[in-house]
């Protein structure tokens, strides 16, 4: 038992595990430096140090677990994940205009969306895995949009754009990886495009305010306050930054939410360049290693968790730079890892404790 | 897995460009906005100088006032406590929590072009706290001192809450000096561009509007300081950012006018004119000027027009109801008369014609002129035809008989003075008089014509007609008539109350025209003299000693023997002086159906001055539509000569 536990954590993708380290360090360094003798923000970074104590000890737990568990558990997950997104509407937290938390008698609050994100790749992944070879049917595949569609929906109504994003995006991804056919995604894309205005319908006056913005940035420029704001930070920073803890725009307080949704015009500001490059880099390679764990999976249900997590973890860092950057319309997703937030880290946690799950059960023939 | 790398590349490729172009391409721009947002200009107030009368009496000056502000961020954040520091506030000072609604209120205390009621606290407040919640703001601007006093006690207890002194300017001295001193006002939307320029903040500064308040205002005002300040997103000030230019306070005044005198002056114009208008009825006395001038240096020690108005009530605000009664009153109490009333000088003027005519050799001081009371022109052009003569009359209708220079003068004979003006045959002026050319040449050289240039705004220039003036204005050619009329300083001729007083300054000057002036020394912001005293001379007149002796003599004998008997005496001190009567016809007489012969309404001018042998002051006194200069001017001048004079033994006392 000792000789097989050993064997098993010598699998462990440590250059995951070091990018993933230097990330979530960087970013608390980040979080400090935007929230420096802000009276009401100076506990934020010890906040996230504790986050990342627990997401280190979450992430231990779940790669200890076989993932093909999940797989076994992923219909019951399913239903919970329904019950508790509908529950929300009873006794939720109103929180910011949106009934996204649950208290758990008053001791910490838990947002159902980001449990559904992680649920949903498993559900997901489950469900295609189980389905892979009946895909050529067409009724399958509206299956899964059903399947997918109802969480998503309830997420949609708290209302939760982004996370109601993700989840479809997780679902088209491995879609796409299990073997989607040609005519099926003309069809699909073409039935897409035709209900976008009912989904316009469907939305809230927020989030059509957002794209509308996006599309038109001249129409309030009050509302284009911190994207404009956002932009003179990156620009301000130039090849090298202006240096750790030394950013006007940051450390005046010009730039919002600049220690969540944009601590990546903090970076640029701070370290310029160079350092969102790095940056960079280092979720590429996150990225990159969760793909090739994925291209190694010992059985399907793996390779296409580890697929849905690396498209969640692209998709997320794709829109939050893509807001930065004034690239994308701003839905409020943070960066992963970078960001201040405990259960974006934990969900984040959680989800590389699956991947490395994946990667310590592969099948490699080692003597 | 080949499409998700294929996404990555153009994620990296699409986020890298736009990089490139924010932080490579455009980084200097955007560095320039990051300072635009941190860096702000902050204009630090120059404390304006003050105005002293001569003996060092404060005339304008600064005085605090007391605002109650508030700095929102610093409020506390409870509702309940937030509406106890409002109620606390408005008990005490009386400004409202809530904006009253537009109709409520008194209209009359308002700002000029702000009819609404003062905002309510809390509006004021909540307005601020999402403009620059660490900036502060007035929530009861202008409380008495003892309420400031009073809240100053609580304000412990009142968290956020301030009070803010700002400087206002006052006038102790009030509507006796508002004509010299003047008033200030906001710098208008028009000349905003021009201020800006020079470092001014038009939403705070005022300026100079009238008196010596405009005149000197780049004198008093100074230059504001400024300093570029490092902030946050707040408005929180953080540090100032690299070289401070202080405020240089602006220089103080000390003028040449002696309050004493100008409140004696003011008092007896007052008296004067009261007991006129109760004495007769028709043309009311509407106005009248004194000055009174040292003679030698142009020092100006009184100035009053009447009617006036009171500066004092436009130290803080021009108030709306306020300033259009005095702009629209028929009087014009926002004039000043002395320098900006024209009217025709009468007698006064003769000085002119009577030196004129000495220098030029037009008659000897000893020839004498028939005065028969009245005399005919004939009419250049038609001599033989009766029809066109004209007649002129002297003020005394039976003659002054044979008239010499001295008499002439003394007496104020008008026939003397047409003869010598323009001709008179019969009474033995024979080569034509003096003709309007040069009348029109010595008036000007005894400084009409021309503003004296005294600091003031709105100097009139007055007027001495010539032919070319004629044709062009009345379009009619020049008539000996005409010479006449103006060789008595009548007709045409238009002179303010201060060209007239100085036109007497040669006699007493060697024949130098002398400037008025009200300033005296110029101090700066630690008192000490920047600009000490000197005498400007306008310009040295061509006049002979004889004929400045002469004229002189004429004068002493106005108050021996002359129109000026009557006026009065001072003892030991020998005085010279002379007496006008100007008839005239503006638009009130002519509404009074009084411009007709034998009718006209008179405006009094008397100008004294003294000792005659080493002049020490001179004095002019104008009463419009006063009839009788020797009467109604002359002790109204006597007034200020005696006062003047027992001043003088006073201090002399107290200095010995």
């Amino acid at each position: 038992m000792t000789f097989t536990r050993r064997r098993l954590w010598k699998n462990l993708d440590w250059s995951l595990i070091v990018a993933v380290a230097l990330l979530v360090t960087f970013g608390i360094a980040m979080i400090r430096s935007s929230t420096f003798d802000h009276p009401n923000l100076s506990d934020t970074p010890g906040k996230q140090i504790q986050y990342a104590v627990a997401g280190t000890a979450l992430f231990f737990l779940v790669s200890s677990i076989d993932y093909r568990y999940w797989q076994s558990l992923s219909s019951v997950l399913y239903f919970v994940s329904i019950l508790l997104l509908t529950g929300l509407f009873i006794s939720g937290v109103v929180a910011g205009g949106a009934q996204r938390w649950f208290d758990f008698f008053g001791l910490f609050f838990v947002q159902p969306s980001e449990l559904a994100k992680i649920g949903s790749i498993i559900w997901v992944s489950s469900f295609f895995a189980h389905r892979r070879e009946k895909l050529y049917q067409f009724k399958w595949v509206i299956v899964s949009i059903l399947h997918a569609g109802i969480p998503a929906a309830l997420v949609m109504a708290q209302p939760n754009l982004s996370s109601a994003v993700m989840i479809i995006i997780v679902w088209a991804s491995i879609l796409w990886a299990s073997g989607l056919r040609w005519q099926h995604l003309a069809l699909l894309s073409g039935t897409g495009f035709v209900s976008l205005p009912v989904l316009w319908i469907l939305m809230q006056e927020y989030q059509r305010d957002r794209i509308a913005h996006f599309l038109n940035p001249a129409a309030d420029p009050g509302a284009q306050y911190n994207i404009r704001q956002a932009l003179i930070s990156i620009g301000s920073g130039g090849w090298f930054g202006q240096g750790y803890n030394q950013a006007s725009q940051v450390q005046l307080r010009f730039l919002k939410v600049r220690h969540t949704d944009f601590i990546f015009s903090a970076t640029a500001a701070e370290f310029g360049l160079v350092g969102v490059v790095i940056i960079m880099i280092l979720l590429i390679v996150v990225i990159v290693r969760i793909l090739r764990i994925s291209a190694i999976a010992s059985d399907p249900f793996g390779a296409y968790l580890c697929y849905g997590m690396a498209t969640m973890i692209f998709a997320q860092t794709f829109f939050n730079i893509g807001m930065n950057l004034n690239l994308l319309p701003v839905i409020g997703l943070p960066l992963p890892f970078v960001s201040y937030g405990g259960s974006a880290l934990l969900t984040l946690s959680i989800g590389l404790g699956l991947v490395q799950s994946v990667a310590l059960r592969h099948r490699k023939y080692e003597f | 897995m080949g499409t998700f790398y294929a996404l990555i590349v153009i994620g990296i490729i699409s986020v890298i460009s736009q990089l490139l172009r924010l932080q490579v391409f455009e980084h200097l721009q955007m560095s320039e906005l990051a300072i635009e947002n941190r860096q702000s200009r902050v204009n630090e107030p120059a404390p304006r100088g003050v105005i002293y009368d001569r003996n060092g009496v404060t005339l304008a000056h600064n005085l605090p006032t007391f605002n109650v502000v508030i700095t929102p961020a610093e409020l506390p954040v409870d509702d309940l406590r937030l509406n106890e520091i409002y109620e606390r506030i408005s008990f005490i000072t009386g400004a409202p929590i809530n904006t009253p609604p537009l109709d409520a209120g008194n209209t009359s205390t308002n700002r000029l072009g702000e009819n609404a009621p003062p905002p309510g606290i809390a509006e004021v407040v909540y307005l601020q706290q999402s403009l620059a919640p660490y900036e502060q703001v007035t929530v009861a601007p202008n409380v008495p001192r003892n309420v400031a006093m009073a809240l100053s006690e609580e304000l412990r207890t009142l968290p956020g809450v301030g009070i803010k002194v700002s400087p206002t300017r006052d006038y102790p001295t009030g509507a006796l000096t508002a004509h010299v001193v003047g008033y200030m006002g906001p710098i208008t939307r028009e000349v905003e561009a021009f201020y800006l320029e020079q470092g001014f903040e038009p939403s705070r500064d005022k300026i100079g509007y009238a008196g010596i308040e405009a005149f000197m205002q780049n004198t008093l005002a100074g230059k504001n300081g400024s300093k570029l300040v490092e902030h946050d997103v707040a408005g929180l000030e953080l540090r100032s950012v690299g070289q401070v230019e202080p405020a240089i306070p602006g220089n103080s005044l000390v003028l040449t006018l002696d309050v004493r005198l100008q409140a004696i002056a003011e008092g007896a114009l007052r008296q004067r004119m009261k007991q006129e208008n109760q004495l007769r009825r028709g043309q009311p006395v509407t106005n009248g000027v004194v000055i009174a001038m040292n003679p030698i240096t142009g020092e100006i020690l009184a100035m009053v027009s009447l009617p006036t108005y009171d500066n004092q009530q436009f130290a803080r605000f021009i108030p709306v109801e306020y300033y259009s009664e005095l702009h629209e009153h028929p009087h014009r109490p926002l004039l000043n008369q002395a320098i900006s009333g024209e009217h025709p000088p009468g007698s006064v003027f003769k000085l002119v014609v009577a030196s004129g005519a000495l220098q030029e050799e037009i008659v000897t001081p000893e020839q004498r002129v028939s005065d028969p009371g009245e005399i005919e022109i004939v009419n250049r052009y038609f001599p033989n035809d009766p029809g066109k003569k004209r007649k002129v009359v002297c003020w005394k209708r039976d003659g002054h008989g044979l008239v010499d220079f001295i008499t002439g003068l003394a007496h104020s004979c008008d026939v003397y003075f047409y003869a010598l003006g323009g001709g008179y045959d019969e009474g033995g002026v024979t080569n034509g008089g003096l003709g309007i050319d040069r009348v029109h040449q010595y008036a000007t050289w005894l400084g009409y014509n021309h503003p004296t240039g005294i600091e003031l705004p709105g100097e009139l220039t007055g007027l001495i007609p010539n032919r070319d003036w004629k044709r062009l204005n009345i379009g009619e050619n020049w008539s000996t008539g005409d010479t006449y009329i103006a060789s008595i300083g009548q007709g045409y001729v238009l002179a303010t109350p201060l060209q007239v007083l100085n036109s007497f300054t040669p006699f007493m000057n060697g024949g130098a025209l002398i400037r008025p002036t009200l300033i005296r020394e110029i101090l700066d912001g630690e008192g000490n003299v920047v600009l000490p005293f000197e005498r400007s001379v306008i310009h040295q007149t061509p006049l002979k000693r004889t004929v400045l002796d002469l004229v002189s003599n004429g004068m002493r004998e106005v108050m021996v023997d002359g129109t000026g008997k009557r006026i009065g005496k001072i003892d030991g001190i020998a005085l010279g002086g002379k007496t006008g009567t100007a008839e005239y016809c503006d638009n009130i007489a002519q509404q009074a159906d009084r411009c007709k012969f034998g009718s006209w309404p008179a405006h009094a001018w008397f100008v004294g001055y003294g000792p005659f042998e080493d002049p020490e002051i001179a004095v002019v006194a104008f009463v419009y539509s006063g009839e009788e200069g020797a009467t109604v001017a002359g002790p109204i001048v006597m007034e200020i000569l005696n006062a003047y004079f027992e001043l003088k033994v006073i201090e002399q006392e107290n200095s010995a």
